[in-house]
């Protein structure tokens, strides 16, 4: 039985490919496309899978929407007649492309097949929006049983569900609806902070421990109340989500006595100190809401799904509070999990099939997208004009450790892409944690990003202790832990003492966890930068030719693809196209 | 086919076979009463406005015609839905005064439900339901 889940038509649009409940393949189309965020029928993603799998189209049995569009209409309705006479300008925005097109969407759905795949499908499922979060946190997680928390946005009118999967069955414990929202919330401060809406809250994230949240209780007091039961409730009014095209309302403003920041201006300690604010005051409602899951559920494990569980900060705490012995975060937590979840729903909920749990979960370390072959790599090294060296793997681990130790930055580009918004050794650039300046050099020269973002390490399975402090390793960088020498690495140390620390296991990722011991060996530690491969606003490379193209137009000393290896130094031709990056829309 | 066209040969075909000013009185009637129903059962503003609107509709046909007809000939060409267009007015030409008279009467201070303690609700059974777009 194959199955097809499909999230498009509001961000991060994304395919995956279920075969009797293993997962053959996932991608984001953004990856292909090239514009960050796509929120386009994703076409090449579900064309990649069906080539994973070396099927057509028509080989698909079931086909797998992530939301029910018309319980999001339902909802989108009831807040303009809720909030009229205001919200024209939003009603008349958004309207018409529901009307004419999503609205229909089952219609619209086929007719894209037809149109890039003529194909026709007899029939199109259409999974919850919270459900398809909730199956692909607890069905690819190593638990037989969890409690499953949801945290996003919105979706049709959930904003926040609690869960209990047991086995094969996942059962709905309780909702809180739209217009209370904690991914609304913070996605709020985001704006009020001047960074963009749906890319930027990761940013919001890592200015917080730069500031003092002296404005929790401000927060508390007027615009969130966080109940007993763990529940919260919004005052609406300090939002324009309902009838505005921007988020914040002039009540917000007023509140805190200070505009919105506008992008690119400087960031001053008072939006520093709003983002520890905010940051706080999510921390609070995460645990609240946990410590009441546990209550209802007693479960001794927690899996995390929908964008807010991409906060990694709430997720480390999480951790260290001990309201849950184990904690499983979807490394594609937002929507473009969806296509992920609701293939898994469908396979296990409507289909009945019975579940075998994998003891280390079923994401395959997230390498769910595409990978290319030593004559794919050459062909695009020789289209470039590039001199190289093709190595035996050994060779290329010792001379790319070897790089690293020199204080060199390496991009490496191996085996299958990431499925979900971090990279995680396929698709990363590497860094030297040791060298002097390599913070600011990589934010300002490789990675065109504002400079106080911090660089994630990555660490081997067997050296975590020595470094980092929190008890849970987590191999998707998805919890924040406390660096033991904060004066050791100041390039992965952030400024409160934490790291975004991934944890590399021999088994699931061989070739990096050996990279790593061969740095050990020069360095005395198994630690290294890694970040994603793209500058800003770029999606992270997916093709050789992306590789290519980062790699020419930054401070990239040299690129490893498979065992290809191409420096700087051996191509001085290569001339920078200094306004390469400029394509890309700041986010 | 123009908005207009569509909206009249809606309203050729009568869905009881009663005379016109009955079955709109009956139509209002039964409208404005599931929205009393529904607002006594939920203390939500939301169906009251909706009934109200329904009915409000139903009795002013002529004039529904006539904005239908100007709003055809002047928005029509730009958003190619007349769907759009019965939204827009029901909306913005009907809701209106009727939320401002809400408002204003201190009948409605937001339309949104304030819970006092919690804002958890039980799920529905529609959420395992793969067969249905909603």
């Amino acid at each position: 039985m194959r199955i097809l889940g499909i999230s498009c038509f509001y961000h991060d649009s994304a395919a995956a490919l279920l075969e009797d409940g293993v997962i053959v393949a996932a991608a984001q189309e953004e990856r292909f496309s090239r514009v960050k965020g796509d929120e386009r029928f994703p076409t090449d993603s579900i064309r990649f899978c069906l080539d994973q799998a070396g099927i057509s189209i028509d080989q698909v049995d079931e086909i797998v929407f992530y939301e029910k569009p018309l319980l999001k209409f339902e909802r989108i309705i009831e807040t303009y007649l809720n909030v009229v006479p205001a919200g024209l300008i939003s009603y008349l925005t958004a309207m018409p492309s529901w009307l004419q097109k999503k609205l229909n969407q089952k219609k619209l759905l086929k007719s894209e097949f037809k149109k890039n795949f003529n194909f026709t499908p007899a029939h199109i499922f259409f999974s919850a929006h919270h459900l398809s979060h909730a199956a692909s946190a607890f069905y690819a997680s190593p638990f037989e049983k969890a409690a499953v928390l949801c945290l996003d946005g919105v979706g049709e009118w959930a904003t926040t569900s609690a869960w209990l999967g047991d086995g094969s069955k996942l059962k709905s414990l309780w909702e809180i609806k739209f217009p209370h929202s904690l991914g609304l919330l913070y996605s709020t401060f985001t704006h009020y902070c001047g960074f963009k809406i749906n890319s930027g809250e990761y940013k919001l994230m890592g200015l917080a421990p730069f500031g003092k949240p002296i404005y929790a209780d401000l927060i508390k007091q007027k615009i969130i109340r966080l109940n007993p039961d763990g529940s919260y409730w919004l005052d609406t009014t300090y939002f324009g989500y309902l009838d505005d095209l921007v988020s914040t309302t002039k009540k917000f403003e007023k509140l805190f006595q200070m505009p919105t920041r506008k992008p690119e201006s400087a960031l001053t300690d008072f939006y520093k100190d709003v983002s520890a604010s905010i940051q706080q005051v999510l921390n609070e409602a995460v645990l609240a809401l946990a410590r009441r899951l546990k209550q209802d559920t007693g479960a001794d494990s927690i899996c995390l799904a929908g964008g807010v569980a991409l906060n990694c900060v709430a997720n480390g705490l999480l951790v260290e509070q001990n309201i849950f012995e184990k904690i499983w975060v979807q490394p594609a937590a937002g929507d473009a999990g969806g296509a992920l979840g609701a293939a898994l729903a469908l396979h296990y909920l409507k289909n009945g099939h019975q579940r075998i749990i994998n003891k280390s979960d079923d994401m395959q370390g997230a390498f769910l997208g595409p990978d290319f072959s030593d004559q794919q790599i050459e062909n695009c090294l020789r289209k470039f004009n590039l001199k190289f060296e093709k190595l035996d793997e050994e060779i290329t681990l010792a001379a790319t450790a070897k790089m690293l130790s020199e204080s060199k930055i390496v991009g490496w580009f191996q085996g299958r892409m990431e499925y979900g918004p971090r990279a995680l050794g396929s698709r990363s650039i590497l860094g030297n944690p040791l060298a002097a300046n390599i913070k600011s050099n990589m934010n300002l020269k490789i990675k065109f990003r504002e400079s106080f973002r911090p660089f994630a390490p990555i660490v081997i399975d067997e050296q975590y202790d020595r470094y980092f402090s929190l008890r849970l390793k987590n191999e998707y960088m998805l919890l924040i832990s406390k660096v033991k020498d904060t004066d050791l690495m100041p390039a992965i140390t952030h400024v409160d003492g934490t790291a975004r620390v991934q944890t590399i296991f021999k088994q699931k990722n061989k070739k990096l966890y050996r990279l790593l011991q061969h740095f050990e060996k020069l360095s005395g530690h198994a630690v290294l930068i890694n970040t994603s491969f793209n500058v800003r606003s770029e999606p992270i490379v997916c093709k050789p030719e992306d590789a290519i193209n980062c790699f020419l137009n930054t401070d990239i000393d040299s690129v490893v693809l498979g065992n290809f290896i191409v420096t700087k130094m051996d191509n001085p031709q290569i001339k920078r196209d200094s306004k390469w990056h400029e394509q890309f829309r700041l986010d | 086919m123009s908005s207009f066209v569509w909206i009249k040969n809606l309203y050729k075909h009568d869905p009881l076979p009663l005379p016109r000013n009955l079955t709109r009185a009956c139509a209002a009637a039964i409208s404005i009463s599931l929205g009393i129903f529904w607002y006594y059962k939920t203390q939500n503003f939301t169906p009251l406005i909706v009934s109200a609107s329904v009915a409000t509709v139903t009795f002013i046909k002529p004039l529904a015609k006539i904005f239908f007809y100007v709003l055809d000939l002047v928005i029509f060409s730009v958003f190619h839905t007349m769907t759009l267009l019965t939204l827009t007015f029901v909306f913005y030409f009907l809701i209106t005064p009727l939320r401002i008279i809400l408002v204003v009467s201190k009948k409605s201070d937001s339309f949104y439900r304030k819970y006092d303690k919690s804002t958890i609700d039980e799920m529905t059974a529609e959420t395992y339901d793969f067969e249905r777009m909603f």
